[in-house]
């Protein structure tokens, strides 16, 4: 029996264990979501970081924040948004199905509640572009 | 007698180092009514090429020796049949698993996945009197659960070589390690369960699962993994600071 | 044995990264000081709070969402209407706790990012810069809702 014993480990670059953990693997339901719910997690974070630097302007009184609404409301900054609550959306109710697993529901059904997240954060998005873009 | 010819891609190293290897083909006889993806390995070796390094004992799922990727999915090769995996036509690609160190070929070294499982202490004899019960079929249906065993694990490997967080961080103590873990704390025996707890109870032990549930997918014992880390993970929340009558 | 050997996809696995024999180190018992034998270790505690913050992000989250946008006129508010709306006693608590457990949810998913792909050295010292960096963040944010309050009508 080996007893426990520290060894050096020897780490390979960032680079390449992000291309290990960026790997495609189709065939698991959990791997689309993982990667998604990271995916999302990340843009959500800059996007984050974006939307305090903004909110700065409201600093400057009606005339710093009310000159950048009209930039806001245009096109593509609208279909930007609708993207956004797409990820917000999907975030946070694969969050809830992963807290859940934690907590014993639902692993013996993690595929079916995949596609539950998946198709539910669709139709919530469809419904917020749709209110948002009409 | 096989009459049909199957081709096969091969991954082969004559080193360690799986970024100096590459895929090979080759094609051998084969017989979709009766072979098993191991027939078909040991039929290359014994007909083709007498270098090709692979794993193997039992040849009945009983010794998780072979475990090698078969068109990109973990199996073993000595349980799969070939109908299974192949249509008569199309080339079938085998690989190492991943996450394990190689040595050669199709071969991978399993001491440090082991030699964890060692640190654990599982204790390998446990009385059997439940399994019996059931096996014998004297087992009423609520008995059932609790002789579910964790001793179906063959440690295999294939649910470690499946885990994408595994791939990414070597510190992961991975899948097999934290099931052989949860079913200690299940059903203690003469195990420490506070020990194996505190060896789990890490950012790179039950806190850096991710959920994939690649590992319970993979399983070809039906182990589980994926629950049993979420169970590990109750098991630790419900420890509390200062908890009256704690061990000091 | 080959008919052809093909250049293939670098094949996508760990490499041999561990000694044989390495056995990772148990939960350091120093991360529960204080808390006595048994507690919860540090790393258990964080994802608790990571599962707890985002459970309350599901709920304040969505009630930002919809009040600032949804139910603004043309779907977004102006100057007078922010502060307006911040004005109400139980807006300022939800965008206050909006922004505590925004920040904190981010530092800590940043974190997990991290434990899949640093090493256990880098993993600390990263550790103490998102902590610092949500801080400031959180001071930041407290001092924006701050100022709004206490602007000029």
């Amino acid at each position: 029996m080996a007893a426990p014993q520290a060894v050096t480990v020897r780490s390979p670059g960032l680079l390449r264990r992000l291309a290990y953990w960026l790997e495609p693997r189709w065939r698991d339901p959990g791997w689309l979501a993982f990667a998604l719910n990271r995916l999302t997690g990340h843009i959500l974070v800059l996007y984050l970081i974006l939307h305090l630097v903004v909110l700065s302007q409201l600093l400057d009184g009606p005339s710093g924040w009310d000159r950048l609404l009209g930039i806001f409301g245009s096109r593509p900054f609208l279909v930007g948004d609708v993207l956004l609550i797409a990820a917000v959306v999907f975030h946070g109710l694969n969050g809830l199905r992963v807290a859940a697993l934690t907590f014993g529901y639902g692993a013996r059904h993690t595929t079916a509640l995949i596609v539950v997240v998946l198709v539910v954060s669709t139709v919530l998005s469809a419904l917020a572009g749709w209110a948002i873009l009409t | 007698m096989p009459d049909e010819q199957i081709r096969l891609r091969l991954w082969r190293t004559t080193t360690p180092q799986r970024e100096r290897g590459a895929f090979v083909e080759t094609s051998v006889r084969a017989d979709r009514a009766v072979d098993s993806v191991l027939d078909v390995i040991e039929r290359v070796w014994a007909e083709v090429d007498p270098t090709l390094v692979f794993r193997h004992a039992c040849h009945h799922a009983s010794c998780g020796t072979c475990a090698v990727r078969v068109n990109g999915r973990e199996r073993l090769p000595c349980i799969t049949a070939l109908s299974d995996v192949w249509d008569g036509h199309s080339t079938l690609t085998i690989e190492p698993l991943r996450n394990v160190p190689l040595i050669a070929d199709l071969a991978v070294d399993p001491t440090l996945q082991l030699d964890q499982l060692a640190a654990l202490r599982f204790p390998y004899v446990r009385t059997v009197e439940e399994s019996v019960r059931c096996a014998t079929g004297i087992a009423r249906d609520a008995d059932v659960g609790t002789a579910e065993r964790f001793e179906d694990c063959l440690e295999c490997l294939a649910c470690v070589s499946a885990c994408p967080v595994a791939s990414g961080s070597p510190e992961y103590l991975g899948p097999a390690v934290l099931a052989a873990a949860q079913r200690i704390a299940e059903e203690p025996r003469h195990g420490d369960v506070e020990r194996v707890l505190d060896l789990v109870d890490t950012d790179h032990g039950v806190w850096q699962c991710r959920s994939v549930w690649a590992c319970s997918a993979v399983c070809p014992s039906g182990v589980d993994p994926g629950a049993r880390i979420m169970d590990l993970r109750r098991r630790l929340l419900r420890r509390r600071p200062m908890a009256v009558g704690a061990p000091a | 044995m080959s008919e052809q050997v093909q250049p293939g996809r670098r094949f996508l696995g760990r490499p041999d990264a561990v000694e044989p024999g390495y056995v990772p180190p148990a939960s350091d018992t120093s991360s529960r000081a204080g808390l006595g034998a048994g507690a919860r270790s540090r790393a258990g505690r964080l994802w608790l709070l990571q599962a707890l913050t985002g459970a309350m992000l599901v709920g304040v989250l969505a009630v930002h969402l919809v009040a600032q946008h949804f139910l603004a006129p043309d779907g977004l508010r102006d100057y007078a209407n922010v502060v307006d709306y911040l004005r109400q006693p139980l807006a300022a608590v939800i965008e206050v706790m909006l922004l505590g457990s925004v920040i904190v949810h981010v530092c800590l998913g940043l974190r997990s990012s991290l434990v899949d792909v640093l090493g256990e050295a880098a993993l600390r010292r990263v550790s103490i810069g998102l902590a610092f960096a949500g801080i400031v963040a959180i001071g930041y944010g407290l001092w924006l809702i701050i100022a709004l309050l206490t602007a000029p009508a």
